[in-house]
C-alpha cells in the first residue's frame, strides 16, 4: 500500500509539530517516515496510518528530530561561513583590493597622526560605535522585510533563515566593540605604535567589510544561493 | 546484537563506501542497505544518519538531487569528485585501523 497525498501532508505537519522548522528538512524526514511506513505496511497491512508513524518516529530515539536538526543547523552552519569568506575574499583580489587597501590606509593614517593617545582612543571608540551603531540600526529597521523574505512561498529554508538573519553580524560587530574597550586597559606605549595602528586598520576594515557582505551582498544573492544548496528549492 | 559503539567512528566512511558502489542514495534506502549487508547486525539509526549526510554535504563531499516519487519529494546523494578521492582516503584509514586492532586483539606471539 502506497501512501496517499492527504498522508503526505500529515507527515508535513507532524514535523513542524515535532519542532522542525524548515522545509528542508521536513521534506527529507517526511520521505524517510513515508518509505518507513510504507514498509510497515508490507508487512503488516492492518496497521493504521497513526501506529506506523509513531513506530517510525521511535526510530529516531528519545529526542526525536531535535538531534537531527541541531547537527543540520551546525552543517548548514559552516556552509553559510564559507559563503561569507567567498565574498569577502573578493575584496582580497583586484579591483576590489584597492578599495579595501585604501580604507585600511585611511584608517591607518588617522591613528598615525594622531599623537595624542587619548584622543586616539576616542577615535578607535567612535569608529567601533559607529559600526555597531549602523549595524543594530539596520537590523533593527529591516527586520519586517527580512521576515517576509525568509518565509517567502510559503516555506522557510534553514540558509534561507541564516541569510536574512544577517548571520547574527551585530554579535560579532559587539565582539569587536567589546575588544575596542579593552584598549582602554592597555598601556600607552602599546598604543602608540605603528603596529598597534596597522593592527586596528586592519580589524575595523575586516568588521566593515564583513558587515557589508552579510547585510547587503548575500542577501542580494539569496536566490542564486538557495538555488545553488537545494536542489528542490526550484522543484518545491 | 553488535556494539554500535564501535561502528559509529567508521559511519561516514561506511556511507562513502556505499555511495561508492551504488552511485545514488537516499537516506532510507542507506539504513536499509546496512541493514541487509551486515544480516541486520548493524542497524544505522535515522539520528545518526543524517547528521553524517549533512555533514558529508557540507564539507563537499557528497552532491544532492532532487526527485518526485510517487507523491513526495525524495533526497538522493552522490560522492562529488572531492568525495570520490576522500572515500579512497578513509577506507585506507579504517583498513589501517582494523590491521592494528587485529594487532592487538589477535597478537602473534611467534618469535620471529
Amino acid at each position: 500500500m502506497k501512501l496517499t497525498q492527504d498522508h503526505i501532508q500529515q507527515l508535513y505537519k507532524f514535523t513542524r509539530a515535532h519542532h522542525v522548522e524548515h522545509y528542508d528538512l521536513q521534506t527529507e524526514l517526511v520521505d524517510h517516515m513515508a518509505n518507513g511506513i510504507e514498509e510497515q505496511w508490507q508487512k503488516n497491512p492492518n496497521l493504521s496510518f497513526e501506529e506506523a508513524l509513531q513506530g517510525e518516529f521511535k526510530k529516531f530515539g528519545v529526542l526525536g528530530f531535535m538531534d537531527v536538526v541541531e547537527k543540520r543547523q551546525k552543517a548548514l552552519g559552516k556552509k553559510y561561513r564559507s559563503i561569507i569568506w567567498r565574498f569577502f575574499k573578493e575584496w582580497l583580489q583586484l579591483p576590489k583590493l584597492l578599495l579595501t587597501f585604501s580604507a585600511v590606509a585611511i584608517v591607518y593614517t588617522i591613528l598615525h597622526y594622531t599623537s595624542d593617545s587619548d584622543v586616539k582612543e576616542y577615535v578607535c571608540f567612535g569608529m567601533a560605535f559607529l559600526l555597531v551603531v549602523f549595524s543594530m540600526g539596520y537590523l533593527f529597521v529591516s527586520r519586517k522585510y527580512r521576515k517576509s523574505k525568509m518565509v517567502e512561498g510559503g516555506k522557510k529554508w534553514m540558509l534561507g533563515e541564516m541569510i536574512y538573519n544577517l548571520g547574527n553580524v551585530v554579535v560579532y560587530n559587539n565582539l569587536v566593540f567589546q575588544i575596542v574597550l579593552s584598549v582602554q586597559n592597555l598601556d600607552r606605549s602599546l598604543i602608540d605604535n605603528i603596529w598597534f595602528d596597522l593592527a586596528y586598520a586592519l580589524l575595523v576594515v575586516a568588521a566593515a567589510l564583513t558587515t557589508y557582505v552579510v547585510m547587503f551582498v548575500i542577501p542580494s544573492k539569496a536566490e542564486e544561493l538557495l538555488e545553488e544548496t537545494y536542489a528542490e528549492y526550484k522543484i518545491a | 546484537m553488535a556494539n554500535s559503539k564501535l561502528y559509529k567512528g567508521s559511519l561516514s566512511t561506511i556511507i562513502l563506501k556505499l555511495l561508492d558502489e551504488e552511485g545514488k542514495m537516499y537516506g532510507y534506502e542507506i539504513t536499509q542497505k546496512v541493514k541487509a549487508i551486515t544480516k541486520g547486525d548493524l542497524k544505522i539509526t535515522e539520528g545518526a544518519l543524517y547528521p553524517a549526510l549533512h555533514k558529508l554535504e557540507a564539507e563537499g563531499l557528497l552532491d544532492v538531487e532532487v526527485a518526485k516519487v510517487d507523491n513526495r519529494l525524495r533526497k538522493y546523494y552522490k560522492l562529488t569528485e572531492q568525495g570520490e578521492k576522500e572515500t579512497v582516503n578513509r577506507l585506507a584509514e579504517l583498513e589501517e585501523f582494523i590491521r592494528s586492532m587485529q594487532q592487538l586483539v589477535k597478537p602473534k606471539w611467534s618469535i620471529q
